[in-house]
């Protein structure tokens, strides 16, 4: 089998602008050179990411996350607190067949990862299953809320007690958004792995498990897995002088520059 | 409208192009296909009346679930009319994407880009193609 390789960057923690700048990077990158990446960083500092479409003042609706620093995603969804988080940007171009469609991408990746967190987190924890949410019909005017961890869309990961098999025993611990140019496609993801103090009504993997989790220890079960699971080809790498160019552009024009974050 | 007379881009743009007082004035929504793969539409970003646009550049930006998509004008042109009732009625454009549910309406200054649209035949075809 042929597989398509994916350029695999795991980046040090960084500022929440220059985060969003690299993964808008990463698209635009994909959609002339057709490269696939996947991406991996966590944050330097608490920091709350709202969705494209979100409004800044809305922040105002949670007060626990009012010190944490702020920055507006290109992707859609709800706010997201990354602090006790692990954060994923898998990039496709156009013609990687899961490219396509939203709902396919969502649910390779999950999928995945729900078989992941049965096998490695949850093998000795018969009181919690890792499933993938399949929420009721909403209704047109549901107004959603502020923060992502409280939606619920077909595909979100959650941890299901299952004692208790009823919507309100299932804590979400990943979710994704994405956000599609040209065809090309920037899956973001996170991955809840302990509660913080800036959103504390969240419950994290290391809550809900009783473990903590080291990262190390996650990337290195997770990525294989993951990259197997998509028919994807890891090959590490470091961000090339042409990302990072493009990169700090992005960062002086938008993600760093006040007006980007009140476009809405 | 009926979309066997409209015109296509590859983006899945609808396009019908009138003319009013010497003027060509292209009306724009996004095809049944299009509303169909977006799923569930959330939000919808209306470009500003005046703006400048570029064929095959973004121009308009909608959210479905948890996707953001650009879309993108098919001809060059400047905004002299958007659905302004579409953002707070976003079902509408499912239920009637080549009527009520039309997006902006341009004053084309070029035709250069009617030349890439397809007509319903062609672009049936591409739908098609891409569905499988």
């Amino acid at each position: 089998m042929c597989l398509t390789p994916l350029a695999l960057i795991i980046d040090p923690p960084t500022a929440g602008a220059w985060n969003m700048a690299c993964d808008e990077a990463l698209l635009l990158d994909a959609q002339h050179s057709r490269q696939a990446t996947l991406r991996v960083y966590q944050w330097l500092r608490p920091t709350l990411s709202l969705g494209y479409f979100q409004a800044s003042r809305d922040r105002q609706q949670h007060a626990a996350s009012r010190d944490a620093d702020i920055v507006r995603r290109l992707s859609g969804g709800g706010a997201i607190v990354h602090d006790r988080e692990l954060t994923y940007s898998l990039v496709l171009p156009a013609t990687h067949p899961l490219a396509a469609e939203t709902q396919t991408l969502y649910d390779a990746v999950h999928t995945e990862l729900v078989d992941w967190l049965q096998t490695e987190l949850l093998a000795d924890t018969p009181t919690w299953q890792a499933v993938l949410c399949q929420p009721a019909s909403k209704l047109l005017d549901q107004v959603e809320p502020f923060l992502c961890f409280q939606r619920r869309s077909p595909g979100d990961v959650l941890l299901q007690n299952t004692s208790l098999p009823t919507p309100t025993a299932a804590h979400k611990v990943i979710g994704s958004a994405q956000r599609r140019k040209a065809g090309a496609v920037l899956q973001h993801g996170s991955i809840l792995l302990g509660r913080s103090r800036f959103a504390p009504e969240l419950p994290g993997i290391a809550e809900i498990c009783g473990q903590d989790i080291a990262v190390e220890t996650l990337l290195h079960t997770l990525l294989p897995a993951l990259a197997q699971a998509l028919q994807l080809d890891l090959q590490p790498t470091t961000p090339s002088q042409r990302l990072l160019s493009q990169t700090n552009q992005l960062l002086q024009a938008k993600y760093g520059n006040s007006q980007w974050l009140a476009k809405r | 409208m009926n979309p066997e007379e409209l015109q296509y881009a590859k983006t899945h743009e609808w396009v019908a192009v009138a003319e009013t007082d010497g003027e060509k004035i292209a009306t724009l929504g996004i095809s049944a296909f299009a509303v169909e793969a977006l799923t569930d539409l959330v939000y919808i970003d209306l470009p500003e009346v005046g703006k400048q646009v570029t064929a095959g550049e973004p121009f308009c930006e909608v959210e479905s679930v948890k996707a953001v998509s650009d879309i993108y004008a098919p001809v060059d042109g400047e905004v002299v009319a958007v659905n302004e009732a579409l953002p707070d009625a976003l079902e509408t454009l499912g239920s009637d994407p080549y009527g009520a549910g039309w997006i902006a309406k341009l004053k084309i200054s070029s035709e250069a880009g009617l030349g890439e649209l397809m007509d319903h035949a062609a672009y049936e075809k591409q739908c098609s193609e891409e569905a499988h």
